[in-house]
């Protein structure tokens, strides 16, 4: 077994997961095999084209991949469909399963980026496609640590403060942001499931312990606004971090959405929460960085 | 006409407002003060010329003004699937 680390989790797998923080040694919290795995979940209580769930499992069927049996937060079996290499499967373990298996386990997985900043983590989310790894890799040359790439693993302390988990993967990004930010060397190799993805090294790579969450800046391109860095006020920031959850319609539908909600209230009543509205040009990444580190200053995180 | 909440509603206070999310579909809606007290006063389900009777009790409002604002409230709340008016029984 090959032992990583994500999202704060030690997790044994029996395939290579490529990109992720690999381990010497370490207890597991997950341990992930392959196996036969049934079409559906008898019982389930709730059931979609795509999954089935019960209050300890989730069966999930990627269409032209495999399925995937996470029972208790703890144990991942996969079974890739007839004809397909379970390397294939390595991009659902790492993203849909890795986020499933922390809303198993109680814990808050958001669709953002996060980077080390002053002590703090400042988390990037955003849709699909807006440029959350590629901002946060122009940041990490600058010398902040890259704390987490795509989701973002969410805890929080005794009183409440909401904290990030370092996941020390590599990040996802195509070819042009790696050209843009002259990324070659760092570049290793082609993500399976997207090939105009390729995983690279960050700069900077915050390996350290969980960050309390500094800011949250909610990326929009061509918005309509001005561009620049706008807070958002207490209600409409709740309802950004409650779409900005990973998967939001899952975590509705498996009963998480009160968790998530009352998680989202304790992170807007503890950090900020912007709007960063810019055009996604990348020859403009360095000004949109250098704008970024001037409102960390303003804001007290430096 | 009869209105009550309809689905199940996460709520948080936020300032002056009330957040509420609808737990089935994720909608959200975002009340003022005296949305708010309109939210509570149809839990349970009310008249509509009773509510009005009610707020107008409690706020500085002219009986054909406050019709008029509820029900134009009410029929926000109807769009994100909060309430259900229906025919008062008879």
């Amino acid at each position: 077994m090959r032992l990583y680390r994500i999202s704060g989790m030690t997790v044994a797998s029996e395939i290579e997961l490529p990109g992720a923080w690999p381990l010497d040694s370490g207890d597991p919290d997950i341990v992930m095999r392959q196996g036969r795995v049934a079409q559906t979940l008898e019982d389930s209580l709730s059931s979609r084209p795509g999954w089935d769930a019960d209050e300890n499992h989730f069966l999930l069927r990627g269409r032209g991949v495999g399925r995937f049996l996470l029972s208790d937060g703890r144990d991942v079996i996969f079974e890739p469909e007839y004809g397909v290499s379970a390397a294939r499967c390595a991009g659902f373990l790492q993203g849909m399963v890795i986020g499933m298996l922390l809303n198993q386990r109680g814990g808050i997985a958001l669709h953002a980026s996060a980077v080390a900043v002053g002590g703090k983590a400042v988390l990037f989310c955003g849709a699909s496609g807006e440029g959350k790894s590629t901002l946060a890799a122009a940041v990490s040359m600058r010398g902040r640590g890259m704390i987490s790439d795509d989701v973002s693993s969410i805890t929080f302390d005794r009183v409440g403060h909401p904290f990030v988990s370092a996941d020390g993967r590599q990040l996802k990004l195509t070819n042009s942001s790696i050209d843009a930010l002259h990324l070659h060397a760092r570049r290793r190799e082609s993500v399976l499931e997207k090939t105009d993805k390729t995983y690279v090294s960050p700069p900077v790579r915050w390996t350290g312990a969980d960050l309390p969450v500094g800011a949250i800046y909610l990326l929009r391109s061509r918005a309509g606004g001005p561009d620049g860095i706008t807070p958002l006020e207490s209600a409409a920031a709740l309802q950004e971090l409650n779409r900005n959850a990973y998967r939001p319609g899952l975590i509705r539908r498996t009963g998480h959405g009160p968790r998530y909600f009352a998680a989202s209230l304790r992170i807007i009543q503890r950090a900020g929460v912007f709007t960063y509205n810019r055009e996604r040009e990348l020859a403009r990444l360095p000004e949109l960085a250098s704008a970024l580190e001037r409102h960390w200053q303003q804001i007290g995180l430096g | 006409m009869q209105v009550q909440r309809k689905g199940e509603w996460l709520s948080a206070t936020l300032g002056t407002e009330c957040v509420m999310m609808s737990i089935e579909t994720g909608n959200f809606v975002t009340l003022s003060r005296v949305g708010t007290r309109i939210w509570e006063l149809i839990e349970p389900p009310i008249s509509v010329s009773a509510l009005c009777a009610r707020l107008t009790e409690e706020f500085d409002i002219t009986d054909e003004l406050c019709g008029a604002e509820v029900d134009t409230f009410l029929a926000e709340l109807e769009d994100c699937r909060a309430i259900i008016r229906s025919p008062s029984p008879s």
